[in-house]
């Protein structure tokens, strides 16, 4: 485990490493992609929230019918 | 912030292309996504459709300064804007979340929190733009630049602000249990994931200014 962590440091610590394709693909594109794609998903998922919220105060200032 | 600084040439066109294209597609249902959210989500959907427009201008830009060096600049510092929207849209989410799960909440304490939050981070977005402009231009290099220390200083520390900000929101929300909460529920849990990747873009940038900057 040790020898992985080594490499991971000496990787991200590497001039050649931080100017490289792959860690702009790794660090940078994938983490943005992933960021905005998880903020379309949850924000699709929710698209109804602000409806139902409207839904539950219309539903709680409306009279009851007198019987 | 993204690579500030480096050369349009150093990277294959095709990831300028993949990254116009990958933003084209979602910068439609975020668009859509925006208005169902209405005012209340402005704050989080503008900044991601910021974001989108950003990240397809720079690479447009880059594949452009390819061939034209005029606008090399331009495509550095457009490119070098990206995150920092991110950052301000996870706060925009944070303040939705909140607004829809916790109950006790004050709006006018809740309000001011996020707008001062705003105008950190947007004072931070300047003053490294204004840093990597000077470097650019040949005025400093980015080892005696303090206005991109200074920036990027703020940066961090709003990430670290907004980690703990988001985990004490996550722990006890005091609200009945309808779909209203569910869905803040969800909005929270985006927030709450979003932080691990802004981290590890925030460090490439770090990673990155030693080195390359000064290109």
């Amino acid at each position: 485990m040790r020898l992985v962590y080594g490499i991971i440091a000496f990787l991200l610590t590497s001039p050649a490493f931080a100017s490289s394709l792959t860690a702009k693909i790794l660090l940078s594109f994938i983490p943005e992609a992933l960021s905005t794609s998880l903020f379309v998903l949850g924000g699709y998922k929710t698209r109804s929230m602000y409806a139902i919220c409207y839904q539950e105060t219309l539903l709680k200032h409306t009279p009851s019918p007198s019987m | 912030m993204s690579s500030p600084g480096i050369s349009s040439a150093a990277f294959p066109a095709g990831l300028y292309i993949a990254t116009v294209v990958l933003y084209s597609c979602l910068i439609v249902p975020t668009f859509y996504i925006w208005r169902r959210h209405g005012r209340a989500g402005f704050l989080a959907y503008n900044f991601v459709f910021s974001f989108c427009a950003i990240r397809i201008a720079g690479g447009a830009l880059s594949m452009v300064a390819r061939h034209n060096p005029k606008i090399e600049t331009s495509a550095t510092v457009v490119n070098s804007l990206a995150i920092s929207p991110l950052l301000l849209a996870e706060l925009g989410v944070l303040h939705e979340a909140r607004n829809a799960c916790l109950l006790r909440l004050e709006p006018r304490v809740e309000r001011t929190l996020v707008v001062g939050f705003h105008s950190i981070i947007t004072t931070a977005i300047i003053l490294v733009v204004i840093g990597i402009v000077n470097v650019v231009k040949g005025l400093s290099t980015t080892q005696d630049s303090g206005l991109i220390k200074a920036g990027l200083a703020m940066l961090v520390v709003s990430y670290l602000i907004l980690l703990a900000w988001t985990t004490i929101s996550l722990r006890d929300p005091a609200r009945l249990r309808n779909d209203t909460f569910i869905d803040g529920t969800v909005v929270s849990y985006v927030s709450a994931s979003l932080i691990s990747p802004l981290i590890v873009d925030s460090f490439y940038v770090l990673l990155q200014l030693p080195y390359h900057l000064s290109a």
